[in-house]
């Protein structure tokens, strides 16, 4: 019992939330990038000349990544791992675990999803070259939701009592 | 600040005349042409197959180019800058010819390059396939005596030795191992005469096969050395070939100049298909901006031909230029990544410039990261002289630097929170030694002048929010602007005053319930009474004033999109403070700084890189969704003069209408 009582302090909860908003959001990203990066080589083959354009659209869905990055930086911060460590309650824990939830969830899905749509991005500037510009405007659409949920988890760290 | 007018222009001309004409407007870069269909107007003036002869030129000259451009030694600029040249010259100075020589030639480098190269392939698999009879001491056409036949050829690997010694002792023959490798044992096998098809008959049953050489006629070692000679004399022979290249090299700019030729040459001709002719004359229309049309007429004063202006009719698809000041004007990309207002209406770049340049500094607010993009872009201007059109995009992310400046200085963040990292971790002082510049002493300040966003990220939201305010009202004022325009006061009144006037009462309602509360009456009875005033029937019109209502929360949802300028601002400086804290992790030590100042550089570029692409993606989100949503009129065709190609030089004899010109610069996008 001691040991999961050990397992399950605080703190590790509180790390639990960290690495699942830099595991999920992360996951969405490079699947979310791997996906786009698989259209734009097939596109790069009739025509290497679109590389800059077809860079862009893969980049999009990456940003969900980095936001789950800077929740759990930010967990890391407030509970002291690289400074001095905090002593935070199992509630407290807790707390940061429910934090970092809405970025770990909805970077994941908004990552691909967003990917679909830069994916016909990719399609639309095989064709329209000239029309890159909506191709980024819908993509980046999907990720405003992205955004939000990245600002409720940093609100709620930055937030925390500690 | 506004689309320029443009005029209709017909030119009516003799077939000999179209070439010139054609080519001096397509110089001058300010007529756009419009194909035209007319089923009594046929194409007589086209020259047969001229089209195709010119397109296979260019695509000749195309061919070599890149190989020329591998192997020169000239100098390859970030930007490429057209060389200034003069065709008249160019051609009698004998740089033409010149050219076309160096192009002649490279292609018969790289014909004769081919032809050396699949001979040697041809040379090494013989030497590979005599490598396994080196150490043969006859020769290998070498048949036997009268009574003993040589065989010559491969087992495979893994064959038993035992096998074969009973097969040997059977029939009577001697294999003797020459050599092996990983594809078989090479054997020579000597055999009596007339037991020579049993042997072949028992060897084949253990996989043998026999040698197939493509020269036979000698000693393999001497077969080898005269192919490994032949090699070696090709090799040499591609080298001086490949060396040929490096002097051909020589002349690229030569054949740059001549490219651009060929290409205009071809522009010219798919120019010609646009114009529809009668017997002896054709026909060209095409749009031109008002204010060019001087120029234009000069130009065509010039030549035989007869030419009218014309405003545009109703029902023209005009081409849409924009005129802007030097500051705006950078931002027309932006737009173009849209799409263009239609011809007529209203250019919303200037306004847009403005709210772009701020919510692009306040979302990415950083004096480091600002000063960097300060530098970058203008350097870059300065010193690589890109084209216009990269020289646009450059200039307006120089600007937005400046506002990144100004919103980082204010909120005290220079490559994020690193005076105070330096502070703490590399001097070993104390964040209260400081200078504090703050403004008001009661919001967490530290070097910032308002306020520290990390510190008080709901301070920054509403800055975010104010300016979200800012940028709604300025899109409905631009609305109300372009309804009064149009001569619908009333309109303007009821589309745009009631919800302000809801918006205002809103407003005030904290400081003075009683006008608060009277003007929000106000506002909901006019939007009630008036939205829907469209509609037909009593009914139909209280749905249509209640959907007005309803509409309020498109407003609140806007608003509330600005709240990613928080969101992407705390990313950056998240980001910045990650980097930062790698960065003087190691403290004052020697070792401490040189880890400092590689992690800093590497870290904040790779947080420069993508926050500035995100930042762009989203200020401009912000433009396109929030702010045109509420007044744009788009869906304009750009602008898209004749140019000749300059894609290597820049044609610099006398302007066609004898005057400087300057091109009327295209917009481009990135």
């Amino acid at each position: 019992m001691e040991i999961i009582a050990s397992i399950f302090s605080g703190r590790n909860i509180a790390l639990l939330g960290a690495a699942l908003a830099a595991a999920f959001a992360g996951m969405g990203s490079a699947k979310g990038v791997g996906m786009v990066g698989e259209a734009a080589s097939g596109l790069l083959t009739e025509d290497p000349s679109k590389f800059g354009k077809a860079l862009i659209l893969q980049a999009l869905p990456g940003t969900q990544g980095i936001y789950g990055l800077i929740t759990a930086f930010l967990i890391i911060f407030k509970i002291g791992i690289l400074s001095t460590p905090v002593e935070l309650t199992v509630a407290q824990g807790a707390y940061f675990l429910m934090a970092s939830l809405p970025i770990a969830i909805v970077g994941y899905f908004s990552a691909v999803k967003q990917a679909r749509v830069a994916i016909s991005g990719v399609n639309l500037i095989a064709k329209r070259p000239d029309e890159v510009g909506k191709a980024i405007t819908s993509s980046a659409l999907v990720e405003t939701y992205a955004i939000f949920a990245l600002l409720v988890s940093l609100l709620l760290v930055l937030f925390a009592k500690v | 600040m506004s689309v320029s007018r443009m005029e209709k222009l017909t030119v009516i001309l003799p077939h000999t005349e179209v070439d010139a004409v054609l080519r001096r407007l397509m110089r001058l870069g300010t007529v756009s042409l419009s194909r035209e269909q007319a089923d009594d107007l046929s194409a007589a003036h086209l020259e047969p197959g001229a089209a195709a002869k010119a397109a296979a030129l260019a695509a000749q000259i195309d061919a070599v180019l890149p190989l020329l451009t591998k192997r020169s030694r000239r100098k390859k600029p970030l930007f490429s800058t057209p060389v200034p040249f003069d065709p008249v010259e160019f051609k009698q100075s004998g740089d033409e010819e010149k050219a076309w020589k160096t192009v002649t030639e490279t292609e018969k480098v790289i014909e004769g390059i081919a032809a050396l190269k699949s001979k040697l392939a041809e040379e090494e698999a013989l030497m590979q396939s005599l490598v396994p009879y080196l150490d043969f001491k006859f020769s290998l056409d070498d048949k036997g005596t009268k009574t003993a036949s040589l065989l010559l050829g491969s087992l495979p690997v893994g064959v038993k030795e035992e096998r074969i010694d009973a097969l040997a002792n059977e029939i009577g023959f001697v294999v003797e191992v020459l050599s092996s490798d990983s594809r078989g044992v090479y054997v020579a096998v000597v055999t009596h005469r007339k037991t020579e098809q049993q042997t072949l008959h028992a060897l084949s049953s253990l996989g043998f096969l026999r040698a197939s050489l493509a020269k036979t006629e000698g000693l393999a070692t001497a077969l080898f050395d005269a192919a490994q000679k032949r090699a070696d004399k090709i090799k040499s022979d591609m080298e001086r070939l490949d060396a040929r290249l490096y002097v051909l090299a020589e002349n690229l700019t030569e054949v740059e100049i001549l490219s651009d030729l060929a290409h205009t040459a071809l522009l010219t001709e798919q120019n010609k298909e646009a114009l529809l002719s009668t017997k002896n004359c054709a026909v060209l229309t095409g749009w031109c901006p008002t204010r060019e049309r001087e120029r234009v007429s000069r130009v065509l004063a010039g030549a035989a031909a007869a030419y009218d202006f014309s405003p545009p009719a109703e029902g023209d698809d005009v081409p849409v230029l924009l005129q802007n000041n030097p500051y705006a004007r950078n931002f027309e990309w932006v737009l173009g990544m849209y799409s263009y207002p239609r011809y007529g209406k209203f250019d919303p770049t200037f306004i847009m410039s403005i709210f772009y340049f701020l919510i692009f500094g306040l979302m990415f607010a950083d004096a480091g990261y600002g000063l960097l993009l300060v530098v970058g872009c203008f350097g870059a201007v300065r010193w690589l002289h890109p084209r216009e059109g990269m020289k646009r995009f450059l200039l307006m992310f120089g600007y937005c630097g400046i506002s990144c400046i100004i919103f980082g200085v204010l909120f005290g963040s220079y490559f994020g929170n690193f005076p105070l990292a330096f502070m703490q971790n590399v001097l070993g002082r104390t964040e209260a030694e400081l200078p504090n510049l703050a403004l008001f002493p009661s919001l967490e300040a530290n070097v910032a002048i308002l306020f520290d966003p990390i510190q008080n990220p709901m301070g920054f939201l509403l800055v975010s929010l104010a300016f979200g305010v800012l940028h709604l009202l300025a899109g409905m004022a631009v609305k109300a602007y372009i309804l009064c325009r149009e001569g619908q006061p009333l309109a303007a009144l009821f589309d745009i005053g009631s919800y302000w006037a809801l918006f205002a009462g809103i407003g005030t309602v904290f400081f003075h319930r009683a006008i608060g509360i009277s003007l929000i009456a106000l506002g909901v009875v006019a939007i009630v009474a008036t939205q829907g005033r469209h509609k037909k029937g009593v009914a139909g019109k209280i749905i249509g004033g209640l959907g007005g209502l309803y509409s309020l929360i498109n407003y609140a949802s806007d608003l509330l999109s600005y709240s990613r300028i928080l969101a992407l601002g705390l990313a950056a400086g998240v980001i910045a403070q990650v980097v930062n804290i790698l960065a003087t992790m190691k403290g004052a030590s020697f070792l401490g700084f040189l880890i400092m100042i590689v992690v800093f550089v590497i870290g904040h570029l790779l947080n420069l890189v993508i926050n500035v692409l995100g930042t762009f993606v989203h200020t401009s989100r912000l433009q396109y969704i929030e702010f045109f949503g509420k007044f744009y009129d788009d869906g304009g065709t750009p602008f898209k003069p004749m140019t000749v190609s300059d894609k290597y030089a820049t044609d610099v004899s006398d302007a066609p209408d004898s005057e400087e010109t300057e091109a009327a610069a295209t917009p481009q996008a990135i």
